[in-house]
């Protein structure tokens, strides 16, 4: 009965949720600018884009909508005002928490050098 | 592995008829602009092809995932399923009865058999809907030397158990199904609620979480297990990512 499987893999949701803040994109389109803008660390699956963007619809962080872009039709994503609110907030407790591990990383490598 | 394999094995999976063909062009559009990009990269458009199936990820493992967020209240499949086999096992009591020499010890038999049956079913049929299995699945991890089975199937003997005539069949099977869709619906908008409330929700370990462990979101704690073979060292923050029944499945922020 091997079924439940973890979606995504850390702050992915955050990560993709901030492209689509910047423009309405496909899903094609953000593995290619994830993947482009972390100089090839981010290298996002299929298999994990699209349940976390289905997902994402369904809490009403996203939406999505059909658009013909050179011959071909294309499903763009949209961040909802939910979204942004719900990106904010995560960015948020994504900083705070990152700033923890430095203060306690940069403090032990302070005390070994 | 084709491409056409790959879009079927992963459509397959889900349930609901509309969104498995919004999905299956959604793949397929990204099939072929991943392969474009490789072409125009120098490679061979067969090679291409391979390539990118091979790093889609496991069709079936996919295919659930976006099922389960898909989910339907009504689970026409499994009622479509349940009344066949209604019908099916109704004709063979038919047929066994009408052979019988001694027919009322048959019908105490087959109430017994339908008591039995409606108990089991209506509990397994939870225990499905509550682990979001598939209609057909098979027992244990390997299709080899295991039966498969659901609880449409052990409801329909019960309707076969209680009913000694079509007429009373049509009636039982109406009012178990009735009763098997409501119990389904109840689990899926209890499932769905308790999603929308904890997905993707940032928490901090209270304990060191591995299948099992506590982790502190919005000031309340919570049993939770971390994704299959992590375990989180306590004070980590960690991530909702799915739930297996109502507990939450977390995975380290790192």
């Amino acid at each position: 009965m091997a079924v439940d499987k973890s979606l995504i893999s850390g702050s992915t949701a955050l990560l993709i949720m901030k492209l689509v803040e910047e423009r309405d994109m496909y899903g094609y389109e953000m593995i290619h600018t994830l993947r482009e803008r972390s100089k090839d660390v981010f290298e996002l699956k299929v298999g994990t884009l699209y349940p976390l963007l289905h997902s994402l619809v369904k809490a009403e962080y996203m939406t999505c909508y059909e658009k013909e872009v050179n011959d071909k039709v294309r499903k763009y994503y949209h961040l909802t005002p939910q979204g942004k609110k719900a990106l904010q907030s995560k960015t948020k407790e994504w900083r705070e928490y990152a700033n923890a591990m430095y203060a306690v990383i940069g403090g032990m490598t302070y005390e070994t050098v | 592995m084709k491409q056409s394999d790959y879009i079927k094995e992963l459509t397959r999976q889900i349930s609901d008829k509309k969104m498995r063909q919004e999905i299956e062009q959604e793949i397929a559009d990204h099939i072929q602009d991943q392969v474009e990009e490789y072409v125009a990269g120098g490679m061979d458009s067969k090679d291409a092809y391979n390539l990118v199936i091979e790093e889609m990820g496991e069709p079936e493992m996919v295919g659930q995932q976006l099922n389960k967020i898909h989910r339907k209240y009504i689970d026409v499949p499994m009622l479509i399923y349940y009344v066949c086999w209604s019908a099916g096992l109704m004709l063979v009591r038919m047929a066994v009865s009408y052979n019988s020499k001694n027919p009322e010890a048959q019908t105490v038999g087959f109430i017994l058999l339908g008591c039995i049956m409606i108990v089991i079913g209506f509990i397994w049929s939870a225990y499905e809907k509550w682990n979001d299995l598939p209609l057909l699945y098979a027992w244990g991890k390997y299709w080899a030397g295991c039966a498969v089975s659901n609880s449409g199937l052990m409801l329909a003997a019960a309707v076969m158990g209680f009913s000694s005539t079509p007429k009373q069949a049509v009636i039982v099977c109406t009012m178990i199904g009735i009763a098997m869709t409501a119990e389904r619906a109840f689990i899926s908008h209890k499932k769905n609620k308790r999603e929308a409330e904890l997905l993707w929700e940032v928490g901090v370990a209270e304990t060191e979480v591995n299948w099992n462990g506590k982790v502190k979101i919005h000031e309340k704690v919570m049993k939770v297990s971390a994704v299959e073979g992590e375990t989180i060292a306590k004070g980590m923050p960690v991530l909702i990512c799915d739930l297996k029944g109502f507990r939450p499945i977390v995975q380290g922020m790192k």
